[in-house]
């Protein structure tokens, strides 16, 4: 990791890691305690935050920006997750071996929570309090991959990003245009297809009204019919 | 109904609790009982106290909504065998949705209280739970990758594959399951199982009904996957 630049964790920090739902409504006191030492650490794009097997030092809560989680998958690092602000990174494999079962990688420059991860086990599992919030985002966790795995078995490529676009938009009525919170690439990691995959399925959905601008935006012509269009596919 | 011992076998299987030693799966199990449902029969309404949670043995369960309109919004649907409302357990403790069974089911009831006051009292099963989810999570991580990197043909072929002890040239394989089964099982739809038979039919994959005959098993190998 690139050189840490220490910084004290002020009240606007604290507040953001409300966002964590494994500290959402702790007391401040109760958060400085779980978080001991942790340093606040801005970090370039491209870097390698933990890799595959290596034993855990450290647990990450995304500040600001994104960080592609990635497995090893026949001899290819492969992309499963871009995770964004608000998800703790490198925790899972704390409970079981004290590796990191997965890779971690900065999508673009990102301000990272380094957390030292052995105090942190051990707040966790010497406080049932914590110890049951960290059960509660852990299944809710894997309720949302379970979710992912079966809608990437069985929906279409187009479906899964009409879902996507519907849930960015935030509503199912009326003209919307849209941000893509990510560049494209990392929109179709994001969704698990490839760059050429997304290229094809908003050309499917361009006869639903979902049309690419050239600024980067989306615009839904009509997200009710698109909605209607996904519900009936 | 007291669970059998099948029933807890069976339960044992659930990621949640795949890290655990037997006795303390027995430990953490005993209060627990089984219940069989009929289609449609309701397990719990959105709203009721979360007292317990449960998990599939089999049949399938739905966790839905109710949209404004009345129609159910179907959040999740869970099969054997898993663990659900655990979260409801350990959070909130009221179920955020309502749960039905979607074809006939035999579920775990695992009461919440004694459940807690063992994890409570012993934080080395609780480690030992979040081990099971972070290898549910690894392997969710993993299954990603692979429907991520493979087309449809491609994991149809490593499948037929690994149906086969032959590593070189003809082998004749018959599927085990029905081809609904088999589009589940390598997580496509029957259609898209259709087009992935066509696709390695050039490469020397004939079927007939369950009968599969392979030209050249190393050729597909090296062609296909």
């Amino acid at each position: 990791m690139s050189d840490p630049n220490p910084s004290t964790l002020d009240r606007g920090v604290l507040a953001n890691l409300q966002l964590v739902p494994l500290f959402g409504g702790l007391s401040e006191a109760d958060l400085r305690a779980v978080l001991g030492d942790a340093r606040l650490v801005p970090v370039a794009a491209g870097t390698d935050l933990f890799e595959t097997g290596q034993a855990i030092d450290t647990v990450y809560v995304i500040v600001s920006g994104s960080v592609e989680v990635a497995v090893i998958e026949s001899g290819r690092r492969c992309v499963v997750e871009v995770a964004r602000i608000g998800a703790l990174l490198g925790d899972t494999g704390l409970f079981g071996d004290g590796r990191y079962p997965n890779g971690a990688r900065t999508a673009g420059a990102a301000t990272l929570l380094a957390i030292p991860a052995g105090p942190f086990l051990a707040q966790i599992l010497g406080r049932f309090d914590l110890a049951r919030r960290a059960l509660t985002a852990m299944s809710v966790r894997l309720r949302g991959l379970v979710t992912r795995v079966s809608e990437m078995k069985l929906k279409t490529a187009a479906h899964r990003l009409g879902d996507y676009l519907l849930a960015l938009a935030c509503t199912d009525q009326g003209q919307v245009t849209l941000r893509l919170p990510f560049e494209k690439r990392l929109v179709a990691e994001q969704l698990g297809m490839t760059p050429e995959t997304l290229s094809r399925a908003f050309a499917r959905l361009a006869p639903l009204g979902v049309e690419t601008r050239p600024d980067g935006t989306v615009l839904l012509a009509d997200a009710g019919c698109l909605a209607a269009a996904l519900e009936d596919a | 109904m007291s669970p059998n011992d099948t029933d807890r076998d069976r339960a044992g299987e659930a990621p949640l609790f795949l890290s655990l030693s037997p006795q303390e799966r027995r430990h953490l199990l005993a209060g627990a009982s089984a219940r069989d449902y009929g289609i449609g029969e309701t397990v719990f309404t959105e709203g009721d106290p979360a007292d317990r949670f449960f998990v599939v043995l089999e049949g399938r369960v739905n966790l839905f909504a109710l949209t404004a309109a009345g129609a159910q919004s179907v959040i999740e649907t869970f099969e054997p065998v898993t663990t659900f409302a655990e979260a409801a357990i350990f959070g909130a403790g009221i179920f955020p949705l309502t749960c039905e069974a979607v074809e006939p089911t035999r579920l775990l009831h695992v009461p919440a209280k004694p459940f807690l006051d063992h994890l409570a009292a012993d934080p080395g099963v609780t480690r030992r739970l979040l081990a099971g989810l972070a290898l549910w999570q690894a392997k969710l991580y993993h299954e990603i990758a692979t429907l991520k990197d493979h087309s449809p043909a491609v994991r149809l072929a490593a499948f037929l594959l690994s149906l086969t002890p032959v590593t070189d040239g003809p082998a004749q394989v018959h599927l085990p399951f029905p081809k609904a089964t088999l589009a589940s099982r390598i997580g496509i739809t029957p259609e898209s199982l259709s087009r992935a038979l066509a696709r390695l039919k050039p490469l020397g994959v004939d079927v007939q009904g369950r009968d599969i005959h392979i030209l050249d098993v190393s050729k597909l190998r090296k062609d296909a996957t």
